[in-house]
């Protein structure tokens, strides 16, 4: 609190990111435990308890950012928190105006340098590739089977390690690309997108090792 | 954020020139163009495949049978009166408009249409409704037998006209699991629609004997086609028929108005044909869930190719449900309860079965409309003598297992 009352940017940041974190993971307790009660708070979900607890899981990374961004340089974080807010859009309804504009907000204010920032956006362009496939193997569990579910969820987070991974130790990167990718492609094939999302990751891979290892923003 | 140049790049790594990082004739390294050419690529393929993981998602791809629409299937073996309308609502309907409401005490069912749900211009004259009611009560009658709840059934109980098709009054006058087809009562969750490919194993005729059981149901009859040509003429007039509803404009409106194409639309309405449903190859399946919905003449010219390439070119057998009268309620709904007994029969002896009514749906649009009898009299002379069509069906061994369908909940149709 002395800090914000100095005027200490950062810290005021992830105050803010924190805020809205824990009023999103309250909107997703109120959805999961009785959104069907207040659909027009809540948006008329089909499903409120898998929409509530996704919503639970969206805030805590979201919050998760405000005890991971320490130095206003690093962009993982409120890229993080903007793709997990704009999400909440579609989660809870209007449960969501508060804690959703108060965590892009934050996020949004806590990039000083736009133009260094878009640097580094350019530099990390393959990482940034590579962890939206994760988020489409992530989106793919939120729709499957219980095994399917599991093995694409699993893939997913495969995926986003890897791309934080691959700065400096591509090995590991690759062989959790592997790892995570291939059964789900195996398992899901029908689907095609599943193996269309390995072909990509180990191309993105190549790519990467080809041109040298990118730089990490985060 | 450091505000250092971009000196970061893999171009500014110091080494001696290698040939690929000569100039282009533009002045830019060739290294850099392929770089860029690499990541662009790279971009508009994630992108795609972004959008066709949304496309995933909200069609279901990867759970087609998962959420609260195909819930009835899964916890439709349950006591008492309401356990029989959760067997009940698991009947064949058609397009599966599922057309029905119960009103439910603990000594009686009722059953009524609920017109609101009606397959318009598809169904001028109500028959198929009238079939898919008797259906149900087929359904109705088995669960109530396998509960020992000692059904009575009363077709009509107001009168031919009145809103009340039929009552099942539970008289208790039999011990549970005594019904006298607990294989039928077992088949219910078991039975679905395939309209997919069959195998061109033929099906013994005294399998198709077996599928058929009149008892109770006077004055009907099923006419098998298993002859090449009669087939044939039986696969001619199927697709003539679908062409003419496809060509009007009102009938082919009436039969897309069914057609749920995203899981969105099959979770909210739980009626209606999916694409899941169509007996399609799972690549196949894929790639139309991952194409926006189809419009209504894709949709139609759909309809034509299976009917063309797979309904009729991989029909073994076609069963006709055959009566003197096909107008009358009564008869109708017996009709119903025949055509749900095969179809019960059918899965437990492992043939696949797919209604097929564009022949009668033309042949009662013509009546309606007072237009010249086209294809009543071709179906005629595919049947015996003073035998006239009900229904219609095919038969086979099924290359894939058939997909739920969705169903309305019972708390949703009961009062």
């Amino acid at each position: 609190v002395s800090r914000l009352v100095t005027g200490d940017r950062q810290t005021a940041v992830r105050v803010v990111l924190a805020v809205g974190g824990v009023l999103g993971v309250a909107a997703g307790l109120a959805q999961a435990g009785f959104g069907s009660r207040i659909p027009t708070w809540t948006g008329a979900k089909a499903e409120p308890l898998a929409l509530g607890l996704l919503t639970i899981t969206l805030s805590l990374v979201a919050a998760a950012g405000a005890w991971a961004w320490r130095r206003p340089d690093q962009l993982l974080p409120p890229t993080v928190a903007v793709i997990c807010a704009s999400i909440g859009f579609s989660t809870v309804g209007r449960l969501w105006y508060l804690p959703g504009p108060l965590i892009l907000a934050a996020a949004l204010a806590g990039v000083r340098d736009w133009r260094a920032a878009a640097h580094r956006t350019r530099d990390s362009w393959t990482q940034i590739l590579l962890a939206v496939l994760g988020c489409c193997d992530l989106l793919l569990a939120a729709a499957a089977t219980p095994w399917i579910t599991l093995t694409a969820a699993t893939s997913g987070a495969a995926l986003l390690t890897a791309a934080v991974l691959i700065r400096g130790r591509s090995r590991p990167a690759v062989a959790l690309v592997v790892l995570g990718t291939v059964p789900f492609a195996l398992i899901a094939w029908t689907a095609l997108v599943p193996v269309l999302v390995l072909v990509l990751a180990l191309s993105l891979l190549a790519l990467t090792r080809r041109v040298g290892a990118p730089r990490l923003a985060g | 954020m450091s505000n250092a140049p971009s000196t970061t790049g893999h171009d500014a790594v110091e080494r001696p020139p290698l040939a690929q990082d000569t100039a282009a004739p533009n002045g830019i390294p060739r290294r850099s163009l392929l770089r860029a050419a690499g990541i662009g690529t790279a971009t508009v393929l994630v992108a795609g495949t972004a959008a066709l993981t949304y496309r995933v998602f909200d069609t279901a791809a990867l759970d087609p049978d998962g959420g609260d629409a195909f819930d009835p299937w899964r916890h439709w073996q349950k006591t008492g009166p309401l356990g029989c309308v959760a067997a009940a609502i698991l009947a064949a309907n058609p397009h599966n408009s599922q057309a029905w409401t119960f009103e439910v005490s603990d000594t009686a069912i009722s059953l009524s249409a609920d017109p609101s749900r009606s397959t318009g211009t598809l169904d001028p004259s109500g028959r198929e409704l009238q079939i898919g009611l008797g259906c149900v009560l087929e359904n109705l009658v088995i669960a109530a037998e396998k509960q020992g709840l000692g059904p009575v059934l009363t077709l009509l109980p107001d009168g031919p006209t009145a809103e009340r098709v039929g009552t099942v009054r539970l008289t208790g006058a039999t011990a549970a699991g005594t019904g006298a087809r607990p294989d039928l009562y077992q088949a219910i969750g078991h039975r679905h629609t395939n309209r997919g490919p069959y195998l061109d194993t033929p099906v013994p005729a005294a399998t198709l004997a077996r599928l058929v059981d009149t008892t109770a149901l006077p004055g009907l009859a099923v006419a098998w086609i298993t002859d090449p040509d009669g087939r044939a003429a039986v696969g001619r007039l199927m697709l003539d028929a679908a062409t003419a509803i496809t060509r009007d404009q009102q009938q082919s409106r009436d039969s897309f108005a069914w057609f749920r194409s995203s899981d969105d639309d099959i979770q909210k309405h739980r009626d209606g044909l999916t694409l899941d449903g169509q007996g399609l190859p799972a690549l196949t399946l894929t790639a139309a869930k991952l194409l926006p919905a189809s419009s209504r003449s894709a949709g139609d010219d759909f309809w034509l190719t299976q009917t063309r390439d797979v309904h009729t070119k991989t029909a073994v057998a076609y069963g006709v449900i055959t009566a003197a009268d096909p107008g009358d309620r009564r008869t109708r709904l017996q009709a119903g309860r025949l055509l749900q007994r095969i179809h019960l029969l059918a899965t437990t002896e492992k043939v696949a079965l797919h209604h097929m009514n564009q022949i009668t749906e033309r042949i009662d649009r013509e009546q309606d409309t007072a237009a010249t009898a086209v294809f009543e009299p071709r179906f005629a002379a595919l049947l015996p003598a003073e035998a006239r069509p009900m229904a219609t069906f095919r038969v086979g061994r099924p290359v894939r297992e058939a997909r739920l369908s969705p169903r309305r909940p019972v708390s949703q149709v009961t009062r």
